[in-house]
């Protein structure tokens, strides 16, 4: 082997070596031990004991654990198709070839890179129910109409948002669906990965479909989708994973961070991790922590597989 | 190119190496013969924190054997149990009463009893009663009485529930101000006049923000725990009529915040905007409320339903009970000039963040009582009627966070809520905490 084939052969493990390095000497240890954590009871302050498989039994039996999970799926259900739609109807706008397009793009991924904590507390401000812009818009634009239609006898008060607007973050029945509509403001890193599908897709197909008289709904529906499978695959797995990761949104929107009650209003926002959180810093339970941690990778874990394969049916690589 | 790649991976573990060796040589590393003492606190306010460096000065100009580390972190008390998971806890940290009992059960800090013994130049009657005997524990199975329990914290200062009221407020609704012997009562038709609403009903003013939802309840008569801490006890036809008392301030007399009216906003804030007539609040609040120019405010001792019960808070620094005699020794002396007069107590007063826990400090005229505001001898003369809220049981941390936080605020944030029933199962989860605490050994 010459000398140039063996470097060519090793430079690839060279430029991953330190994400190995990092990986076997920050991640792999803690991994283990939150392994051999979830089979035992430990404080951190007294000597942790082997309780075997108690832990997951205790979880299974929790409501409070139970309530997380249901929140934390119910979460991912609204947000991840929402996000998703909402990331690729944006990379299709941003798609175009416009004057200024660069700017539109800088604008819309902004939020990606803004700093998370600043910008969930000015939207907390924004969803004031008393004196907060949004309500106050709704109440200018929306809710006068009632009165209007009051002149039929008609009681419309059973349509949410026809009488007040609704408290966003302090009614529990709403909470969840206010970080849902949150999430989709941080689309921006799905929207610049469906943008580079986007262009990766050869103006010709569109080209030959216009030849058979496509119009653009025809064009999307059998040209862009079925080549953009792949990207929204991609987009699927990572934020299913990322929605049940959930943790700053939560922790911040439920104010649980300025000394609020746990989980918010009724523990509408008590996703998963924020309960993990509390488990293990609060509560100084390290192995229940820990055996949510594995609960958690074992649900990624399956949703993932899931995925992949019901990923075979609709995604196209070729 | 092969030349090329590799000069990129070089160039790349070169960053690395260096940034590796900044972190290692950036490690303050401590004059040669000097016993280090880390000291964590809470504290990270810019004016805190040189208050802090200035005791450290006067320490170690007085004790040049020892050369003392602050570490300032607002997550301290986290950073003390992953610490002390690790074997690495700080040698002297701040404590408050609620994680005394995990502590003091768990070996993670030392009694300071035979301290106090040992050492002639350290004394606890300076300080209020009632704050040193805050920072004693003993398992409450066993009965000890509270003078002979453990002490596990040196004092250091301690705050009560007060009633911080906005005089022109008062002045303009033609309302008497608070006296000593108000009343519940007083209170409530208070808060009634000073509520100002705008021509479409919106509360534009509100006369006051809710109380602690626990000592209304003792103030009501009723209670939390029993006697031993053995049971919950909170299920009480007083409990209930505190509760609902509470919910009626809040939703039929809408004299009271509701949380969507706070939401984005926090009591504090409304206080100083010139939104809340009346605020149930802590000591340390003063230190925001004497930048307001806007309007003058004052103090009031908080009112109870049937009588005075007022939250109480005690702060103390801890030494770690992992270190060598040496260093036991050296941390001792740090935490004894710190809380002492004529040590960190003549420095601390200049923040009037809390009471100091030094009786004659507090009283005089020159420092703690120094208005604004002009009725500070209440937030002393509250101590008296002032209980601590926090169980001492080991487990308080998951009782107050996952029971009795989210639980009072589910009760009170729904106009419907069903008290009693909620409080049955307030009842019953905090029994299920209650039965994992030590017990005596058969």
């Amino acid at each position: 082997m010459t000398r140039a084939r063996f470097w060519k052969r090793w430079e690839g493990f060279l430029f991953i070596l330190p994400w190995v390095i990092g990986f076997f000497a920050f991640a792999l240890g803690p991994l283990m031990a939150s392994a051999k954590m979830s089979l035992q009871h430990w404080d951190m302050l007294s000597d942790p004991t082997f309780v075997g498989l108690q832990n997951y039994s205790e979880l299974f039996a929790d409501t409070t654990f139970l309530w997380s999970l249901q929140r934390t799926a119910l979460y991912a259900v609204m947000a991840v198709p929402l996000t998703m739609a909402g990331s690729l109807a944006v990379a299709m706008l941003l798609n175009q070839k416009v004057p200024g397009i660069a700017w539109f793009r800088t604008i819309y991924y902004l939020p990606s890179v803004t700093a998370g904590v600043a910008m969930l507390t000015l939207w907390t401000l924004l969803f004031r129910p008393e004196g907060g812009p949004v309500n106050w818009l709704l109440e200018y634009a929306w809710i006068p109409w009632p009165k209007f239609y009051s002149l039929f006898n008609v009681d419309w008060s059973f349509i949410p948002l026809m009488t007040k607007g609704p408290g966003w973050l302090s009614d529990k029945d709403w909470a969840l669906q206010t970080m849902v509509l949150l999430s989709v403001w941080g689309l921006g890193s799905g929207m610049i990965i469906y943008l580079a599908g986007l262009q990766g897709i050869p103006d010709h197909f569109y080209e030959a479909a216009e030849l058979d008289g496509a119009g653009s709904w025809r064009k999307f529906l059998n040209v862009t989708l079925p080549m953009l499978t792949p990207t929204i695959f991609f987009n699927l797995v990572m934020n299913t994973i990322g929605t049940f990761q959930a943790f700053d949104q939560a922790y911040i929107l439920s104010g649980a961070s300025a000394g609020g009650a746990m989980g918010g209003p009724g523990q509408a926002l008590l996703l998963y991790v924020v309960l993990l959180y509390h488990t293990a810093f609060q509560f100084l339970k390290m192995g229940l922590a820990s055996a949510m941690a594995w609960i958690l990778f074992f649900i990624i874990l399956a949703l993932t597989g899931l995925n992949f394969y019901i990923g075979k049916r609709w995604v196209h690589y070729d | 190119m092969e030349r090329e790649s590799l000069s990129k991976v070089a160039a790349l573990f070169a960053i690395i190496s260096s940034l590796a060796l900044v972190f290692y040589y950036s490690r303050p590393i401590p004059p040669s013969g000097k016993t280090v003492v880390r000291f964590l606190t809470y504290e990270t306010g810019p004016a805190q924190m040189a208050l802090v460096r200035e005791i450290e000065k006067r320490f170690e100009e007085e004790n040049p054997d020892i050369d003392v580390q602050p570490e300032f972190n607002t997550l301290a008390r986290d950073k003390i149990y992953v610490e002390a998971a690790s074997g690495t806890s700080p040698d002297t940290f701040y404590v408050v009463t609620d994680d005394l009992p995990k502590m003091a059960v768990k070996g993670t800090i030392e009694p300071l009893g035979p301290w106090f013994e040992k050492d002639k130049s350290a004394a606890l009657h300076p300080y209020f009663d009632k704050v040193v005997d805050a920072l004693r524990y003993a398992p409450p199975y066993k009965k000890v009485p509270i003078h002979e329990q453990e002490i596990w914290a040196y004092p250091l200062h301690f705050s009560t529930d007060v009633l911080f009221y906005n005089r022109n407020l008062f002045q303009r609704a033609g309302v008497a101000e608070p006296t000593d012997d108000w009343t519940w009562g007083d209170m409530v038709e208070a808060a009634k006049k000073l509520t100002k609403r705008d021509k479409n009903g919106r509360v534009t003013q509100f006369g006051m923000f809710l109380p602690d939802t626990t000592t209304t309840i003792q103030s009501n008569g009723g209670d939390t725990f029993n006697e031993d801490y053995s049971r919950c006890i909170i299920n009480s036809p007083e409990s209930v009529e505190a509760i609902n008392e509470l919910k009626r301030l809040r939703f039929e007399l809408k004299v009271a915040p509701d949380p969507a009216q706070v939401q984005g906003t926090s009591s504090m804030q409304m206080f100083k905007m010139g939104q809340l007539a009346m605020l149930p609040g802590r000591t340390y609040m003063a230190v925001d409320f004497n930048k307001i120019t806007e309007f003058e405010y004052d103090v009031a001792l908080m009112p109870g339903m049937k009588k005075n019960v007022e939250r109480l808070a005690v702060g103390g620094l801890a030494m770690s009970a992992n270190l060598s005699p040496k260093q036991k020794e050296a941390a001792w002396r740090w935490i004894r000039f710190y809380c002492s007069p004529g040590g960190g107590q003549d420095v601390l007063g200049k923040e009037k963040n809390c009471v100091t826990a030094v009786k004659d400090y507090a009283w005089a005229p020159e420092y703690f009582m120094q208005p604004p505001p002009r009725n500070g001898r209440v937030f002393v003369t509250s101590l008296q009627d002032s209980v601590i809220t926090v169980p001492p049981i080991v487990n308080a941390a998951e009782y107050l966070n996952a029971i009795r936080n989210p639980m009072f605020d589910d009760m009170l944030r729904n106009r419907d809520s069903k008290v009693s029933e909620m409080l049955q199962t307030y009842q019953d989860r905090t029994n299920a905490i209650l039965a994992l605490e030590p017990k005596p050994e058969s």
